[in-house]
Parts: structure tokens; C-alpha cells; sequence
């Protein structure tokens, strides 16, 4: 199934290679910066968001952590060089995000690494959908069985 | 105060080795074979001495024997023992004990005989008071002088001791600190190397992949296009700029092109690895680590020695050692030290063996190569700072002293065993536990 994927670098080749990658299978969204993406993301209902951590301005934990209210159900990924990941570490437990991948990346990795992702982004939409919808017929039933009540 | 017994006083009667007469001693002995002239000088000199007489040289060695005395005054012509001999012992046995020889006028060259033997002074009889108090003060204050002169002598030297030991101690910490920073900036010149090379190396590696199946797609429609016959009005054109380009080689070239790049692309990403491995920059703290991640790492970048037909390298890894707590970095530029002399010690011929492996709460690191080795002599200075076999110019024979300081600091040890034209092989203890640590193990 085709997703909208929203890909965040300073980087401007980088940006280039992963839409390169996954253009094919998906709708790709670019930003250079965490404000552009911000931005973006008002416009966009994104699956997946992969973002670099070292940028300047915003970095991609701080990036992740405003899009939390903003886009509950995206998930988020972390590409990074930087290898001390004791932040990493807490953003990943904190909740929010999903994976993080080092840089330099394998583009079959990171495909798998995507396609995973999505997967579970789907699960949890779904599985909510389905709580609405469940919800909605709850409703529905508690009406019909009062009106049944009053004949 | 004259009495002919030894001083009851606790102090003085301690001991009769020179060095421990107190200052401002002032017993002074009488030896006289005559009484008179004993009673005479004793008198004289009690009021302001302790005096102690004595018949003749034997009892005067026995006095000298059990309490020490600042000053013997001897008569040179006395029965039994001559006064020079008592003397000659005395300067001998007794070198804090001043002496002054008393003697008849008419024997002038005995005088002179005591003179060079080691007394201090000379009275002659008959002689007046006067004369005596002043002598006897005059060679009390020179053995006062001469003993603080030898107080003094003996302090200095053993503050220059001292002194010369600590500027050895921070000459080494200087070192230690210079190399540190040096190596400090090196990391860092590293690690920001490898932080901005890491973007382009990475982008490049991954656009490499992508270009090979751009190549190959477009390979695919350039072979089916070719199949087919063109039409007649641009099969010439065609068949000119097939010419013009090379296009028989074009295909081949795009191929080993791409294939170079994507190869030269890979080394790039290793060698940013193995630096941004090496610096640990980011990690500079204390934590567990996996030393053969940073021995495997070390080695990489040595490929000027360990490279592929060099020196020969055996690795003989203990799977079940754990992390251990330590500075990466720090250790890294010990294996980096380590395995550099290992590499150069053994030159074109010879093997380096790496071993890891655990000895209770310890980790074990031993570098052994079956180079030229170490000269005995040379052995115990290996880790003094600036100490250094090879010619002027070659290396700051640094190395091997940073790197004992940094095993130091983590605790650890470092030993080293050579045979010359055998090997050398160099053993590094880290404790795994840095809180379980006891110092002296293994």
C-alpha cells in the first residue's frame, strides 16, 4: 500500500537519495529543516517521518517530540551519525520514536527498516479506526435498543 | 662541675655515636697521666663544662666508649698509650669529638705529628688559664661549625634527592599532558573529519547503489533499441555518433566505472568508521566496552603495517571477555602504540600475535611479536618519558610512557617481557569492573 513518507535533512543530497529510494512505492514529502517540516505536516496526514538528529535550528528529537500532539498515530525514525545515543536512547523509550538508523545506512536495510515501519503504522491505524467504529456502533445500538424500549 | 664518672644525664648517655650528640654538648675530657694538672684544668674549665677526667688513653677510650664527649684534652707524653695514638683513635672512632693535645714545649715535632693526624689545637705546658679557655672555645666552636657543615651537607643532598625526584616525576606528567593534549586534538581533528565525511560518504555509497541499476535499466532499453534495425535516415547519424563517443567501450566503461566508485565509496565509509571508532569522541566517557571492537578498529587504520602482504597478524580473540569499563579512546591509543612498535620491531620478517582473554574480574591484552626485541638495559627505562632507541628524529619515544599512564589510570598494569633477537611481549591487565577493582591485581 502506498504511504506518504515525509523525509527531513539538512542534508540536500541526502534528501535526494531517500526520495530516490522510496518514490517508486510511495508519495515522498521533503523539508530541510525541523520548522519546514512542522510546516508541511499541517498540510499532509504523513505515515512515516524520517528525520537526521544533527541540524541546526531544531534538532530531529526536538522535531519528534513537537510532532507528537500534531500527528499522533506517525511513526518516527531517527537517522543519525552521531553515535552517542544515550538521548536516542530516551527518545525511544519515551515513546516517540519508532527506530532510530545510523548514517551511513544500506539502502536494502533501510527499505526493510521502512516497509516495517509502515506495517505498524498501519496496525495501529487500523486497530483504531476499528475502535471508532466500534464505538459509533455502540452508540447506534444503546439508540436503537431506547427506542425499542418506548414501543 | 668535676666528677669522674660517667654523666647520669639520660640524654647524653643514650648514645656514644657521634651523630647523636645534641647541640651545645659540652663535655670535655681530661686526659692526664698527672693528677694535678687534671684537677688544675678540671677546675678551671667546670664552670662552664661538664668535665671528665681520665688517667691515661685506655680509660680515657672506655669514658669515650660509653657517653660522648664534645672535647678530649690529651697529654701527648703519657705511660701506656701515646697521646697521638688516643688521638689517632679518636679521630678515628670519635670524629665528632674535637681534641686538643697538650705537650711539653721541647716536643715541638710531636705537635706537629698531632697536628696532621687531627687535632684541632695545640696547648703547651706550662700554659695559663686563659689560653686553655680560649682554645677549648675556639675548638668547640669549630667542631660546631664542622658538624652543622656536615648537618647541612647531608640536608642538601637529600633535598636534592627529592628535588631531582620530582622534576623527574613532572617532567613525566608534563609529557603526559602535552601528548594528552596533542592526542586530544587529534581526536577531535579526527572526529570532526570523520562527522563531516560521514554525509557525503554516505549519500555517495548510496547513490552508487542506485546508480548501478540506473545503469543497468538503461543498458537494458540501449541493448533492445540496438536489436532493432533503425530507420534508414538516422541509422547514419546514429552509426556517427556510436563512433564519436566510443560506444563499444562506453558500456563496459559505465560498468567498471561504477563498480570503482561504488568500491572506492565502501573504503571511504569503512575508513570514516574505523576513525569515528578510533576518536570516540562522542563516547568520552567511562563505559563498558568491547575491547575487540577497539583492537579490531586500531588495526584497520594501521594498514600501512598490517595491511594486506605486510606484517603478519595473528588475532587470538577470547569470545566470552566481556565489556569492560574503561575510555575507549585512551585505549585505543594504547593498542595504537603497542601495535606500531610491534610493527616496527619485527619489519620484514616476523609475526605480531594479538591475545585476549579473562582472568577472573581482569581483562588481558597481550601484544607479542617475534622482532629484534629489547636490550636488558633498556628494559627498565622503556616507559620513562622521552626514552627512545630509534635514531634522533623518529618518534618522540613518548609512546610507551602515555601509554603507561593511561593504563595506570584505569587501574591496570602493564608488564613487558623481551629476549633480545627473540621478541617482545607486552601484557596489559584492566580490571572489568572498574568499582571491583584492587589495586596490585592480576
Amino acid at each position: 500500500m502506498a504511504y506518504k513518507i515525509m523525509i527531513v535533512d539538512d542534508e540536500p543530497a541526502n534528501l535526494r537519495l531517500l526520495e530516490r529510494l522510496f518514490r517508486n512505492e510511495h508519495t515522498v514529502v521533503t523539508a530541510e529543516s525541523g520548522a519546514e517540516a512542522l510546516k508541511a505536516l499541517e498540510q499532509h496526514d504523513v505515515a512515516l517521518l524520517i528525520t537526521d538528529q544533527r541540524m541546526p535550528g531544531m534538532t530531529g528529537i526536538e522535531l519528534v517530540e513537537r510532532t507528537a500532539p500534531l500527528r499522533p498515530h506517525m511513526v518516527r525514525i531517527i537517522l543519525t551519525g552521531y553515535t552517542d545515543v544515550e538521548s536516542l536512547v530516551e527518545a525511544i523509550n519515551g515513546g516517540h520514536v519508532y527506530k532510530y538508523v545510523t548514517k551511513p545506512w544500506n539502502n536494502d536495510d533501510l527499505r526493510l527498516t521502512v516497509s516495517r515501519a509502515l506495517e505498524y503504522y498501519e496496525t495501529n491505524r487500523s486497530r483504531h479506526e476499528l475502535e471508532m467504529i466500534n464505538r459509533r456502533l455502540v452508540a447506534r445500538l444503546a439508540e436503537i435498543q431506547e427506542l425499542a424500549a418506548l414501543d | 662541675m668535676v666528677t669522674d664518672l660517667p654523666n647520669d644525664n639520660p640524654t647524653t648517655a643514650r648514645l656514644a655515636h657521634p651523630d647523636f650528640i645534641e647541640e651545645g654538648d659540652d663535655r670535655i675530657l681530661i686526659v692526664d697521666d698527672e693528677e694535678p694538672l687534671r684537677k688544675l684544668f678540671a677546675s678551671c674549665l667546670g664552670e662552664r663544662y661538664t668535665c671528665v677526667t681520665a688517667r691515661d688513653a685506655q680509660e680515657a677510650l672506655v669514658r669515650l666508649a660509653s657517653d660522648p664527649f664534645a672535647l678530649v684534652i690529651s697529654d701527648v707524653n703519657m705511660p701506656g698509650l701515646s697521646g697521638v695514638e688516643l688521638l689517632r683513635r679518636v679521630v678515628e672512632h670519635f670524629p665528632d669529638t674535637a681534641v686538643v693535645m697538650v705537650s711539653g714545649v721541647d716536643r715541638t715535632q710531636r705537635v706537629l705529628d698531632a697536628m696532621r693526624v687531627g687535632a684541632f689545637d695545640y696547648l703547651l705546658k706550662p700554659c695559663d688559664m686563659d689560653t686553655l679557655e680560649l682554645t677549648v672555645e675556639r675548638a668547640l666552636e669549630r667542631r660546631t661549625l664542622l658538624r652543622d657543615g656536615r648537618r647541612y651537607k647531608r640536608d642538601l643532598e637529600q633535598r636534592n634527592a627529592e628535588l631531582a625526584r620530582s622534576k623527574a616525576e613532572l617532567e613525566r606528567l608534563q609529557a603526559q599532558i602535552v601528548h594528552s593534549e596533542k592526542m586530544a586534538s587529534l581526536g577531535q581533528l579526527a572526529a570532526g573529519v570523520a562527522h563531516e565525511l560521514n554525509n557525503p560518504a554516505g549519500f555517495i555509497y548510496g547513490n552508487m547503489e542506485l546508480l548501478r541499476q540506473c545503469v543497468a535499466g538503461i543498458e537494458r532499453l540501449q541493448k533492445y533499441y540496438d536489436s532493432a534495425p533503425l530507420p534508414a535516415e538516422v541509422a547514419g547519424g546514429a552509426a556517427a555518433i556510436k563512433k564519436e563517443i566510443g560506444y563499444d567501450h562506453l558500456l563496459a566503461d559505465l560498468h567498471s566505472i561504477v563498480a570503482d566508485c561504488h568500491g572506492g565509496a565502501e573504503r571511504i565509509r569503512d575508513v570514516v568508521q574505523n576513525l569515528r571508532l578510533f576518536s570516540r569522541l562522542d563516547e568520552a566517557e567511562f563505559k563498558k566496552v568491547d575491547l575487540h571492537e577497539g583492537l579490531d578498529s586500531t588495526i584497520r587504520l594501521l594498514s600501512q603495517y598490517y595491511g594486506a602482504g605486510r606484517v603478519a597478524l595473528e588475532r587470538d580473540y577470547d569470545a566470552a571477555l566481556p565489556p569492560v569499563d574503561c575510555y575507549a579512546g585512551q585505549l585505543n591509543q594504547v593498542w595504537m602504540n603497542l601495535l606500531v612498535n610491534a610493527a616496527q620491531a619485527v619489519g620484514d620478517a616476523g609475526v605480531v600475535r594479538v591475545t585476549t582473554r579473562r582472568e577472573n574480574e581482569t581483562a588481558i591484552v597481550t601484544i607479542k611479536d617475534t622482532g629484534r626485541g629489547i636490550a636488558p638495559e633498556h628494559l627498565k627505562k622503556i616507559f620513562d618519558p622521552f626514552f627512545t632507541t630509534k635514531p634522533v628524529g623518529e618518534g618522540t619515544g613518548l609512546g610507551l610512557s602515555i601509554t603507561y599512564g593511561i593504563v595506570e589510570r584505569h587501574g591496570g598494569t602493564i608488564k613487558v617481557e623481551s629476549r633480545a633477537g627473540h621478541g617482545t611481549t607486552f601484557t596489559v591487565a584492566i580490571p572489568i569492573d572498574a568499582g571491583k577493582q584492587s589495586p596490585g591485581e592480576p
